[in-house]
């Protein structure tokens, strides 16, 4: 498909962790959605592959002072010196023009994991093992996305298969634009308690820029120069101060555990 | 056999003793081995690498070897290029040293990619952009000039030279030798940058990223600088242990004199630019992408004491000993110092690739440990044994130390 | 001509340079390239004409809405109905991954037998007759009285057509004994019921409409009730001014996710719920902040002369008092009772943690008691009754054996446990049931389709077919104020093996020649739902809502009882119309029990009070927990692992949490493993530091276990529940232990 002569697309999100319960409706959704494979026996919040990824902080105060924060971490989008494409030796990332989409293209990827050094999100998944599903679940795959083998990184793509089709729906309905109802991810469905927006950060009257722009909104990282197009909001001053890295050192000194 | 292939006029040890020597060597090659098998056939499960420590062991060693390997372009540069003769007594034995590192850092990269059978896209559609792809096509590239180096050495065995047209192949090689050294050390220079760009690009590594100088940043020159600090250092510890080995003098004990004070002037230069690199990290690169650079070093067990080890005891100290005529000239100072640069080149591509990801970037992250797997830690052994036997055989059986010839007879 | 050697070379030499000049190595590489992108053995989706179905989640009371996306007819995504009267559009995690479960690693798709070979238990494949007869044997040594004991079938979710047909059938076997199990949703209105002296109707929460609620240990925000229904009332708040909102108050010894995101989080010491309760009710009556007037005309023993009465309880449970048992200040105890009776109407609710099991008879009537001196009960906003669903089925309980909840149930008394399929989302340890077993010759039947949870200790496994493989209904839910009901069809073929309940239980009831009273009327379970299906329609109440188009009408516009069922079997929802809140009956505040006044006095102390282990040898509190739906029942997606082993977002079965400041008191390391030992048993748990854990306490998860995501054959690991102490009143829900590196 042609992407030129097409207006230019952001598409973004916002996350508001002030609604985020950290139910896991989304990682589910997400997996359910992108084909991907149940863990093995052996795998670990290290080797697993979770596309978005719910992590708990917490503001670092003793019981009974102590509280809690989930903060779902999907594939950020970055738009500028977007870390995982320009390290890719064989143009296995490629970022989107007309969406700004990051994206993995698996059947090009040699797995040398150089991007996933290179992630400060920590949003890349490396196929450690074989997609083992459960003798018959395979029938259950999404016939629109290919799983992926063993050796290669896999990310999340803001569901572009989703994209795809509103494409394919507006393209049948002769119409240029797609209708950005017809174009919500896996996720964003699926959150009961709606923490997530998403839309089009170029549209000023999205919704999702409208989040962007508010006082409380913020990116991780931002320092860092990535231009995310993933936000976060919170009324909580610690939630975004420790989110945003304000406070420079997470917890007291700790020994090594992994 | 063992009798024909022998050099002329030097002396080697007994064929039985020589297998004595490598048979522990071909046990440990034939493990890793074993490991690569496994971990090609049943995937990098087999190692403990994982989401967030993706790279370990193997891009450590690779990042090593490469930069001890920097001898061999580096006295061939010397030699061909600024016309230093005196290292004629060595140019063998570098380019068998530099041949053995980056044969063996490339066997195991190949083991280290999910998909070994995908690894030639690169040069099918490659990302210039990629530092990665600047070192894949430097290293093939480099590699090749290597064997067209080592060739010439190989034919000078007595055996090949009964075959004229060997001869005459070994003459041309001759010929074109200071062509391949030029164009070895353009490649050279370039690929041990690309592996320090490897890092210092990485803007999503606040620790190891670092700001450019041109398209590069600076750990492109500071590695650079490094390698061929520490190749001459490496090339003066192997003659040095292979003639304690051997219980033979096998080069005049100017050149390893020589050795060291190139070692040494290159060494005092990176120290001061490594330190400039580093103020200047700390005082603004880390902070401005958001991180207090001592936070990175709040983590046990990578303290400060760290960073201390790598550029003052593992540079500063050495360079000056190495600088200093009169210690230079007592084995028992200049050995050590060059074993100190090395350990100083080994500690700091350590820090870059191992340090770099056991660091959280995410506040709310946590330090990570990760130790190798026994397949990880083979096949890393089964190269240190590849090395040996390589260089054994060649000790033995081609001419690596032409002055060994007539230091036996004086 | 005479080809030289050297000729031989020219040749082939000119021929490799010649082919770099065609497209043959080119072509070579590419195929190279795309076969080395392509393995066999990864599978490739299903594809095929793309359909919508619609249905209805069983795998859990709430009942949710479903819109399936299939690929002909297998579906490959399952998303909330939004709009739905009753679960609002979301699904929960557990039901997203519903469409996987035929496929459950450890499913079992035909009758299996548990054996002992060489001195390991094995699961045998059997005949579903031979299974049939050793059930009617049991039962026919019942009605010859060679053996005693009860018929007991354990259902997780009554009301539905077939918990009618479970109820006939056991009223028509000696000693048949129909249990329920306490669930989170509606433990406090069952007491409630209990407490009033005539029959209400069933009970139901007008969360819409409250002002403050006040919540013992419910996972009000992770699973509890209708999900959908709660979250939706959460997103609502920030539309609503102020003073209108909706506050939260949530007691519990643990930062749950409810704690985290009520309004206010009340950490109470493990077991002290009651005291607290008291403590509160005490301070509503002696600052005159309750209905005098509605307590003195309705309440019979508020006051009494033999000074055993609910005001001479409350009267021990001063602020001070109760702060010195639960840990909470005086100041604070006053000031939330002052702002139950300011921010009226207020609901309390009880219920307890999913996997830490229910809060204790005790504490539910305290916390019935308190929602009655609060006037709560029979106002808007309040706890409402709802008219039941038209039922063609249970005329009266002549017909019927009534429901038992499973505490009241004696111990050593059940000979034949049929344990139906369906859950309640809320954990039962297998110690709950054994206790009730007679000691010999008990006989055990599962129809669940795992190989997991309770399942485990069943003598047969007669498994019915899993949701989304046959039709069930699904009635209103336990804290619903309306009455709804709905269909969940089949979207796909269930296996030869399986058996329908339905099916089973008239096999049963003809092998034991006991009158399958269904028999004449129903030859179907479907013809069964069908009379129900009847009596909705009849009764000409409520309004039907229908997935596909999200448009309701009401049952007058529905021509015919056939039509009807039309509509709810391609999915759809009966609700039933609104009628104005009844006046409510005479009540209790101390429950009908004569006992009552002493057991929560002494309940008040606290659970841990009469706890065995000496405090000093046990220094931590044991608390087992779990999320609903996932206590490691089985009815899990594999793909659950995403939130348990690849992210340690929910907690594994002998995953601990501890304080940090305790963890290093004691020794254990953050990421270590320690062992918990309990007059009960000891297990090895691996431990994490969590200042959001409450000094001196250990919280274990439940489940699931790793195995319960694969086809690994062995029986889980040992589980946090076999080391809690099961006291009187059925709760387990906090134990004395050591815990040591
Ligand atoms: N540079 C480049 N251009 C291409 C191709 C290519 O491989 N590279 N392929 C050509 C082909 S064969 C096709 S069919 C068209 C398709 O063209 P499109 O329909 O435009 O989609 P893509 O080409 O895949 O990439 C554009 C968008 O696809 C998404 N995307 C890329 N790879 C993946 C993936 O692996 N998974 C998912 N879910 N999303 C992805 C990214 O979000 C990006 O925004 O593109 C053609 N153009
Ligand atoms: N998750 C996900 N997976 C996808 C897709 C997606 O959107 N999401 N897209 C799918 C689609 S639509 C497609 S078409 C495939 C595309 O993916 P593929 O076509 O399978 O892989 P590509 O890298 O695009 O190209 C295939 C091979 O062609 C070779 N090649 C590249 N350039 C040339 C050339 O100039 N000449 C020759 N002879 N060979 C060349 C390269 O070796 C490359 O490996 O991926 C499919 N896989
Ligand atoms: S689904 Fe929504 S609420 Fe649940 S974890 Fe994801 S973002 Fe948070
Ligand atoms: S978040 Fe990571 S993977 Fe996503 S675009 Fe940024 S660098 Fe790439
Ligand atoms: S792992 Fe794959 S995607 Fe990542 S850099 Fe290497 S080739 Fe590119
Ligand atoms: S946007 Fe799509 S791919 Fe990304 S996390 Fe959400 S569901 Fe997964
Ligand atoms: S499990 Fe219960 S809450 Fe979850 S979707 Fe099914 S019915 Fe709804
Ligand atoms: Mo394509």
């Amino acid at each position: 498909m042609d992407t030129k002569n097409k207006k230019q697309h952001r598409y973004g999100m916002v996350i508001d962790l002030d609604k985020c319960t950290g139910c896991g409706a989304c990682m589910v959704a997400c997996a359910v959605e992108n084909n991907i494979p149940p863990a093995t026996a052996k795998a670990t919040d290290r080797t697993g592959i979770t596309w978005v990824r719910v992590y708990k902080f917490d503001n670092g105060l003793p019981f009974p002072q102590n509280r809690s924060a989930y903060i779902p971490v999907p594939c950020q989008q970055c738009g500028e010196h977007t870390p995982c494409v320009s390290v890719c030796p064989q143009k296995a990332v490629e970022i989107d023009a007309a969406s700004g989409i990051v994206a993995q293209i698996p059947v090009r990827c040699l797995g040398c994991r150089y991007c996933m050094t290179a992630c400060p999100y920590h949003t890349r998944y490396f196929n450690w093992w074989d997609p083992v599903w459960p003798a018959g679940m395979e029938k259950t795959l999404n016939p629109d996305v290919s799983p992926r083998m063993r050796g290669v990184v896999e990310k999340c793509n803001f569901c572009h298969e989703r994209l795809q089709a509103a494409r394919a729906k507006a393209a049948a309905a002769g119409g240029e634009e797609i209708d950005p109802k017809d174009y919500q991810p896996a996720c964003v469905e699926a959150c009961p308690t709606g923490a997530i927006t998403f839309g089009d950060l170029a549209d000023p009257d999205s919704e999702v820029s409208r989040l962007a722009q508010d006082g409380q909104a913020f990116r991780m990282l931002e320092k860092l120069g990535t231009e995310p197009k993933v936000y976060y909001r919170s009324e909580q001053a610690w939630v975004r101060q420790i989110a945003q890295r304000e406070v420079q050192k997470p917890k007291e000194k700790e020994k090594v555990h992994g | 056999m063992d009798k024909q292939l022998l050099i002329r006029g030097v002396k080697r040890s007994p064929f039985t003793e020589f297998l004595l020597w490598i048979v522990p060597w071909v046990a440990l090659f034939g493990l890793g081995l074993y490991a690569g098998y496994l971990c090609l056939a049943k995937g990098l499960n087999q190692t403990n690498m994982d989401n967030r420590f993706a790279f370990g062991l193997w891009i450590y060693l690779d990042l090593t070897v490469i930069a001890l390997g920097a001898g061999a372009f580096f006295t061939g540069f010397l030699l061909y290029i600024l016309k230093k003769d005196e290292l004629k007594a060595v140019i063998n034995s570098a380019v068998v040293l530099g041949l053995i590192c980056y044969s063996g850092a490339i066997v195991v990269l190949m083991v280290d990619v999910g998909q070994p059978l995908r690894a030639w896209f690169t040069f099918w559609h490659p990302n210039i952009h990629s530092m990665l792809t600047e070192v894949t096509f430097c290293i093939t590239c480099y590699l090749t000039v290597l064997l067209f180096e080592y060739a010439p050495l190989v034919l000078r065995n007595r055996k090949f030279r009964q075959i004229p047209s060997f001869l005459v192949f070994e003459f041309h090689l001759h010929k074109v030798m200071y062509v391949l050294a030029g164009v070895g050390t353009f490649l050279s220079f370039f690929h041990q940058g690309s592996l320090g760009g490897l890092y210092g690009v990485l803007r999503g590594r606040p620790f190891a990223f670092r700001e450019g100088l041109g398209i590069w940043p600076s750990t492109f020159f500071l590695f650079i600088l490094s390698a061929i600090a520490a190749g001459p250092s490496f090339i003066l510890l192997t003659t040095w242990l292979v003639s304690k080995l051997s219980k033979k003098e096998l080069v005049k004990r100017e050149v390893l004199s020589l050795l060291g004070r190139i070692s040494g002037i290159l060494l005092m230069v990176y120290v001061f630019f490594k330190t400039i690199d580093t103020l200047v990290w700390i005082n603004r690169t880390a902070p401005a992408s958001g991180f207090n650079p001592f936070d990175f070093y709040s983590w046990e067990p990578f303290g400060t004491w760290l960073m201390f080890a790598e550029i003052v005891v593992c540079g500063l100290l050495p360079a000056i000993i190495l600088l200093d005529k009169k210690r230079r000239e007592k084995t028992a100072w200049l050995v050590p110092a060059a074993f100190l640069v090395c350990v100083g080149v080994m500690l700091n591509r350590f820090v870059f690739t191992i340090q770099t990801l056991a660091l959280p970037t995410l506040p709310f992250d946590r330090f990570l440990s990760y130790v190798p797997s026994w397949q990880e830690t083979a096949t890393f052994l089964a190269v240190v044994a590849y090395g040996v036997l390589i260089y054994s055989f060649s000790f033995r059986y081609l001419p690596l130390f032409p002055q060994e010839k007539e230091l036996r007879q004086s | 001509m005479k080809i030289s050697r050297r000729d031989l070379f020219k040749f082939v030499g000119g021929s490799a340079v010649g082919a770099f000049l065609t497209p043959v190595p080119w072509k070579l590489i590419d195929d190279a390239a795309i076969w080395s992108q392509n393995w066999s053995w990864i599978p490739r989706p299903l594809h095929g004409e793309i359909r919508t179905k619609f249905t209805t989640c069983t795998l859990c009371p709430a009942g949710c809405g479903v819109r399936a996306r299939c690929v002909g007819d297998q579906p490959v995504m399952l998303t909330g109905v939004v709009q739905h009267p009753v679960s609002r559009g979301a699904l929960c995690p557990v039901g997203l991954g519903g469409h996987h479960l035929p496929y459950h690693p450890r499913r079992a798709a035909q009758p299996v037998e548990r054996v002992q070979k060489n001195g390991k238990t094995e699961f045998a494949p059997v005949t579903l007759d031979a299974a049939v007869a050793a059930i009617a044997a049991a039962i026919s040594d019942l009605k010859t009285g060679r053996s005693g004991g009860s018929i007991a079938v354990l259902d997780q979710q009554p009301g539905r057509s077939i918990s009618a047909v479970y109820r006939q059938f056991l009223r028509s076997v000696p000693n048949g004994v129909y249990v329920t199990t306490p669930n989170s949703g509606g433990d406090t209105l069952n007491t409630l019921q209990g407490m009033l002296d005539k029959p209400y109707g069933p009970l139901g929460y007008d969360l819409e409409n409250t002002r403050t609620i006040l919540s013992f240990g419910a996972p009000l925000l992770d699973g509890w009730g209708t999900p959908g229904r709660v979250m939706e009332i959460i997103k609502a708040q920030k539309s609503l001014d102020p003073d209108k909102r909706l506050k939260i108050i949530q007691v519990e010894a643990r930062q749950s996710r409810t704690a985290l995101f009520a309004d206010e989080w009340v950490a109470v010491n493990p077991g002290t719920e009651a005291a607290l309760a008291l403590g509160l009710a005490h301070v509503l009556i002696h600052e005159d902040l309750y209905d005098r007037d509605l307590i003195r005309r309705k309440a019979d023993d508020f006051r009494k002369e033999d000074r055993r009465s609910y005001f001479d309880l409350v009267e021990r449970f001063t602020p001070e008092e109760a702060a010195g048992i639960t840990g909470v200040s005086p100041d604070r105890i006053i000031a939330t009772a002052r702002g139950l009776a300011q921010r009226a109407p207020a609901i309390v609710i009880g219920g307890g943690d999913p996997g830490g099991g229910p809060l204790g008879k005790e504490e539910e009537t305290a916390l019935a008691g308190l929602n009655l001196l609060l006037g709560s009960v029979g106002r808007v906003g309040g706890i409402v009754s709802r008219r039941d669903v038209p039922d063609g089925l249970i005329h009266s309980n002549s017909k019927a054996a009534p429901p038992t909840e499973i505490s009241n149930v004696p111990d050593r008394s059940i000979r034949v446990l049929i344990l139906d399929a369906a859950e309640s989302g809320n954990v039962i340890p297998w110690a709950l049931l054994e206790k009730k077993l007679v000691p010999q010759g008990a006989v055990v039947v599962s129809l669940s389709s795992y190989l997991t949870g309770l399942t485990r200790h069943a003598g047969y496994i007669i498994p019915a077919p899993t949701y989304l493989e046959s039709l069930q209904d699904v009635p209103a839910p336990a804290d619903a104020t309306t009455a709804s009901f709905s269909l969940s069809p089949p979207l796909m073929a269930a296996p030869a093996g399986a058996t329908e309940p339905f099916e089973l239980v008239r096999r049963v009831a003809n092998a034991t020649g006991v009158p399958f009273i269904e028999e004449a009327k129903a030859k179907t379970f479907e013809d069964h739902l069908k009379r129900r299906v009847e009596a909705i329609h009849n009764s000409k109440r409520g309004h039907i809502f229908n997935y596909s188009d999200g448009k309701t009408v009401s049952i007058a516009e529905v021509g015919s009882a056939d039509q009807l069922w039309k509509i709810l079997s391609e999915g759809g929802c009966w609700v039933d119309s609104k009628t104005e809140i009844k006046p409510m009956p005479n009540f209790s505040l101390l429950g009908r029990a004569q006992n009552n006044f002493e057991r929560l006095q002494v309940a008040g102390q606290g659970r841990l009070s009469k706890a065995p282990g000496p405090v000093a040898a046990f220094g931590f509190v044991l608390m087992p927990i779990g999320w609903r739906g996932a206590t490691g029942n089985g009815q899990l997606s594999p793909l659950m692992t995403k939130l348990y082993q690849e992210s340690g977002l929910r907690k594994l079965s002998g995953q601990a949490e501890v304080n940090p400041e305790t963890g290093k008191a004691f020794g254990l390391t953050d990421g270590g493993r320690a062992w918990v030992e309990t007059e009960k048993g000891a297990m090895q748990v691996e431990v994490r530091f969590d200042a959001a854990v409450m000094p001196r306490v250990i919280e274990v998860a439940v489940g699931p276990s790793v195995e319960d995501f694969s086809t690994a054959e062995t029986p889980g690991p040992k589980n946090a529940l076999d080391l809690c102490n099961l006291d009187e009143s059925c709760t387990w829900r906090v134990t004395r232990a050591r815990v040591t590196a």
